[in-house]
């Protein structure tokens, strides 16, 4: 075969077929490269099973019930949340023997329980022991923290007070995750939820401090929802007023309970010393967590208008912004 | 054909074997994200900052040390993560120590990286607890700011914010020995000099703080340094910024009169004293907007008309004294 011209230095040897066959090599190297990159690359990123229809977790409000609302203030947290359980009619009006509760606290921090960043342990205790007296077959205390559940669950005093009143503990595990898209939802879609906590569960209470948050402007009934997602949740913190709402939409509880004995008034939703607290003993509980959100307002010197995802539950139906209209039973406990 | 050489053969062999432990990298970090707390292990020089040889005798490490990223932040503080993530931040190092007789009594130091001492200064700052009182830290060499409350200790240095909390009374000790410590050797902070164009008559120094992103409201304003006077029974915010440039203060004088205008302020005057300087009525209070050399300052939200031009006025002064 003819030279294509002068050899070049370093390719002694090299002709037209040498070139032509090495030329098919690389390209045929590079349209296989080309094509398994084709192949594999995802212009979506990684999703689960996006097909996956809406999934509905239980509703856990007592048929008949109603939407209710107390306010006890005075006498500490234990006289405070007796009378305001007795004045919707005491806990036998929601628990019925046999049931089995699922109580969502408030433990994102591992921080002491003198702070009132997380729900207080002697509330937690106090609660579990209504609702067996009430008849209730189990009650199981959860919360997914993110940070070391079990540095929060310990050093917050809740994981002691769950154990010591005979209620169970369910930490956050992969496996009680699972991909769940919340109907009306448009940012829970296809995102880890805790639903492994709901299993076999009959009734839910929700119990939490009232806040102040650097981000939605306070962390109380509706906001404590936040505990039951999984994964980077974070990111929904640019759109935490929507969030908000959406969670209050997923979560249908039996009774919330927000805890304003102490109100954390500034640098929430982790405060750090006793500066960020004011005494306002106050113990609010209700059917309606919309309603409860919005007089746990008060206590933080503000109304339901200045907490934009209060509004947007209302209007979505979840519940009443003005809880007046609940003609909410006051209990004043010396 | 020619058979490759031996030479070729290896570098061939060697790019392979290269492409192919990216390839395996690749894949296992798809497959192992990183998780949500980055926390290290409790190794034996696992205290942060040199902490070990300043420990009170009493103290003892408890528990593991903990890092934070950008990322990772919120899952420590969760929605207060954004006011730092504004401001500059880089990480955050977590730890706890407990008496060694009451292992029920616990402090959490948390120390803040940040990437300046402004940064540092203005998350302090604006956290300042109400009821706090001042704590001097400075005669170690270090802590140009620092306050404490009844169960905390809060301070910036240098290009670091740090909080000492507590679980129990009574570790207020142990707590000052650990801030005092903890300050020596850090570098002092080089932009709080701001703080003297303030005029102290009337000034409350607590309230100096420095905001960092979107001050007033307004979209792209920033570095902005506040403080609280009491005039004749009206609070008055002042603030004041310094900018690049005359140029630049100008500007933005301009820019964030033209900014109350759009949102319901209405021109309500000048102030004959301080050339250039500008009132506004916004709803019911007022805004006096000045620059003077690189510096942008003025009076925010004032219920009283006079009292906000007192203070504009004295501000305009003090910072004519350095600007001539």
């Amino acid at each position: 075969m003819k030279k294509m011209g002068k050899e070049r230095p370093g390719q002694p040897g090299m002709d037209r077929r040498d070139f032509l066959i090495r030329l098919a090599k690389a390209g045929a190297t590079v349209g296989v490269a080309a094509g398994v990159g084709y192949f594999l690359h995802d212009p979506f990123g990684p999703r689960a099973s996006a097909e996956k229809p809406p999934g509905v977790l239980p509703d856990f409000i007592v048929p008949g019930v109603g939407k209710k609302i107390a306010i006890a203030t005075g006498g500490g947290r234990i006289k405070a949340i007796d009378g305001a359980i007795e004045a919707l009619g005491g806990m036998g009006s929601f628990i019925k023997k046999g049931d089995r509760v699922l109580m969502k606290v408030n433990c994102a921090f591992a921080s002491p329980p003198s702070l009132c960043a997380t729900t207080s342990p002697e509330l937690v205790a106090e609660v579990t022991r209504l609702c067996f007296r009430a008849g209730a077959a189990s009650v199981a205390v959860t919360d997914n923290p993110i940070n070391d559940p079990e540095s929060c669950f310990s050093l917050s005093g809740i994981g002691e007070a769950a154990r010591s009143s005979g209620a169970e503990l369910i930490l956050p595990r992969e496996s009680l995750f699972t991909e769940f898209t919340a109907p009306g939802s448009s940012l829970i879609r296809d995102w880890p939820v805790f639903t492994g906590a709901f299993t076999g569960v009959t009734k839910l209470i929700g119990i939490c401090p009232v806040k102040d948050h650097h981000r939605s402007g306070a962390s109380m009934a509706m906001k404590n929802w936040y505990g039951f997602i999984g994964g980077r949740r974070n990111i929904f913190h640019q759109n935490i007023h929507t969030f908000i709402k959406d969670l209050a939409l997923m979560i249908k509880p039996t009774l919330v309970i927000l805890d304003g004995t102490f109100t954390m008034v500034s640098n929430g939703p982790t405060g750090g010393s006793l500066s960020d607290l004011k005494k306002t003993e106050t113990m609010i509980a209700s059917t309606d967590q919309v309603a409860a959100d919005s007089a746990g307002a008060r206590l933080l010197g503000k109304t339901a208008k200045d907490l934009p995802f209060i509004m947007q539950a209302e209007r979505a139906g979840v519940g009443t912004a003005d809880f007046e209209s609940l003609k909410p039973y006051r209990v004043s406990i010396g | 054909m020619r058979r490759a050489g031996v030479l070729e053969t290896c570098i061939g062999v060697f790019l392979l074997t290269l492409l192919a432990v990216i390839a395996g990298g690749v894949y296992w970090y798809g497959a192992n994200p990183p998780k949500s707390a980055s926390g290290r292990g409790p190794g034996v020089s696992g205290v942060p900052l040199g902490v070990a040889a300043n420990l009170p005798a009493d103290l003892a490490p408890f528990g593991r040390e903990e890092t934070f990223d950008p990322g990772t932040l919120s899952d420590k503080i969760d929605g207060k993560a954004d006011l730092y993530l504004s401001t500059g931040f880089v990480e955050l190092t977590v730890r706890r120590f407990a008496k060694k007789t009451d292992a029920k009594s616990w402090i959490e130091l948390s120390v803040y990286q940040m990437r300046d001492s402004a940064g540092a200064f203005s998350v302090y700052s604006l956290q300042k607890r109400k009821d706090s009182k001042p704590l001097n830290l400075a005669s170690s060499g270090g802590g140009d700011s620092a306050y404490r409350t009844a169960d905390a200790i809060f301070f910036a240095a240098g290009p670091k914010y740090f909080e000492i909390t507590s679980s129990a009374p009574g570790l207020m000790g142990d707590m000052k020995i650990l801030a005092i410590n903890l300050v020596k050797g850090q570098p002092r902070s080089g932009g709080l000099t701001i703080e003297s164009f303030f005029p102290h008559k009337f000034l409350d120094r607590s309230t100096i703080s420095l905001h960092m992103k979107d001050v007033f409201s307004m979209s792209g304003l920033d570095r902005v340094y506040t403080a609280v006077y009491t005039d004749r029974g009206c609070q008055v915010t002042a603030f004041i910024s310094r900018r690049k440039s005359p140029k630049e203060a100008e500007d933005i004088a301009a820019a964030y009169g033209k900014f109350l205008l759009e949102n319901g302020g209405v021109a309500a005057g000048e102030m004959i004293d301080a050339p250039g300087a500008k009132i506004y009525k916004v709803f019911d209070t007022y805004e006096v907007v000045m620059h003077r050399g690189a510096f942008f300052a003025g009076a925010h939200e004032v219920d009283k008309l006079e009292s906000a031009k007192d203070v504009a006025l004295r501000v305009y002064r003090k910072i004519s004294e350095v600007v001539r």
